[in-house]
């Protein structure tokens, strides 16, 4: 089995939509309105 | 026409926002989606007798000998590979596709003014470089490690048990075999060590906890200080990185005590900059603590949760004004409520076409050309 690094140790497992809102939210605004949002396939969702 | 470069990706709303206020300002705002090459993008350049000649062409794109006053270099990407690359080819194409486009930065408007400059990027990046010369300047900086040395790491933690904090040099996202991971500044103590071997190959920064009454986010548009206090405290999910809750958090507007202020900017010249975002801690006792500073930070947070900053317009201000440019006499202030619906629309657009980068929350890492299309 491999090894896990200091950094990753350190680390959480984020969904894309967290990443996306956290990232969101220091640019302006934490969901955007209007900004599609999309799913796994690249699908535009609501 | 005027006309200023920005250097980017489609979610960088900052550029989109920015790029509205200068058009309705009378001045041409060119979006560069870097993450564009090679795919969709082409670009050459050549000789011709003692002339140079440069052309980028691409999805709304079509630079050929353009003159521009000032280049924002933003959100410079790195080219994006497509997938059906053979994996032996995969390696040398990508050297190949950064030195080329590393040449193209430089190539692409030599007397415009940046904001920032491209080469001191690269240094002043470095964290360790950033808290030796923050403390040479006398900016009080906490008790630091930065290190890949497991015994020297446990000892620091043991000095400063259960108040040590651990920073990754690059704070980005990355994709695991679970799905994605991000780390963020927390606290760290020594049954979170992974084995000596694991700590060796994996350096990060340590630090002592500084107690807070408050954080500064201080935007330096050349000289000036635009501080925003934040009140991380009194958000859970904020007391160690306020990142994590920006959405919750209170920001107001702050003063920066001219002294530490004068530091800053003594801080700016040395690494070469004109634009940063301090982050400084303000400890109960009222003292300022430098925790790092980042030549590319993020701003527009600042005037969303607190309209009194009209840090959107300002900034605009000093891109043209660096450039010797002004909007015209008795332009009024433009609020960031005013550009955002546009600025959307045009974000939205660049989603659809043009190539985005690895992940909405990172510096720059290099995937393929598929990956970035399915997120």
């Amino acid at each position: 089995m491999k090894k896990r690094t200091l950094r990753r140790c350190m680390a959480e497992e984020i969904s894309d939509d967290q990443l996306r809102r956290i990232a969101g939210s220091l640019q302006t605004d934490p969901d955007p309105e209007g900004v599609p949002t999309y799913n796994e396939k690249g699908e535009e969702v609501d | 026409m005027s006309a200023v470069l920005i250097l980017t990706e489609p979610r960088d709303f900052h550029a989109f926002a920015v790029a509205e206020v200068l058009e309705r300002w009378g001045v041409e705002p060119v979006l560069w989606f870097g993450a564009d090459f090679p795919v969709r993008q082409s670009a050459s350049v050549w000789t011709q007798g003692p002339d140079f000649h440069l052309e980028i062409r691409g999805p709304e794109l079509d630079l050929r000998d353009r003159r521009f006053h000032a280049v924002w270099n933003r959100r410079p990407a790195a080219p994006a590979l497509p997938d059906d690359l053979h994996p032996a080819d995969r390696e040398p194409a990508v050297r190949d596709c950064q030195h080329f486009v590393w040449s193209l930065w430089h190539l692409v408007a030599p007397s415009a003014v940046w904001v920032n400059p491209l080469a001191p990027i690269h240094t002043a990046i470095l964290k360790p470089l950033q808290l030796r010369w923050a403390g040479e300047i006398g900016l009080e900086i906490p008790p630091s490690l930065c290190s890949n040395d497991p015994q020297r790491i446990r000892e620091f933690l043991r000095a400063h048990r259960g108040e040590t904090i651990y920073k990754s040099f690059y704070q980005g996202s990355w994709k695991t075999e679970e799905g994605m991971a991000a780390v963020f500044t927390r606290l760290i103590e020594e049954p979170d060590l992974p084995e000596d071997d694991m700590i060796q190959v994996s350096p990060g920064i340590f630090q002592a906890r500084i107690p807070k009454d408050h954080e500064l986010r201080v935007t330096f548009l050349g000289d000036v200080p635009v501080a925003a206090r934040i009140r991380s405290p009194e958000e859970p999910r904020a007391a160690v990185d306020w990142r994590r809750a920006s959405s919750g958090l209170a920001v107001e507007p702050a003063e920066l005590p001219p002294d530490v202020a004068r530091k800053c900017r003594t801080l700016m010249e040395r690494l070469g900059i004109c634009f940063a975002a301090f982050d400084l801690i303000v400890t109960p006792d009222g003292r300022h603590v430098f925790l790092e500073v980042n030549p590319m930070g993020q701003f527009l947070f600042i005037e969303h949760r607190c309209p009194e900053i009209p840090i959107l317009d300002r900034f605009c201000r000093f891109l043209l004004d660096r450039a010797g440019l002004a909007p015209a006499a008795g332009t009024r202030t433009v609020r960031l409520e005013e550009v955002r619906q546009a600025a959307e629309e045009r974000m939205r657009a660049a989603t659809k076409a043009h190539t985005a980068t690895a992940s909405p929350h990172s510096d720059e890492t290099l995937t393929t050309h598929s990956e970035r299309e399915r997120r």
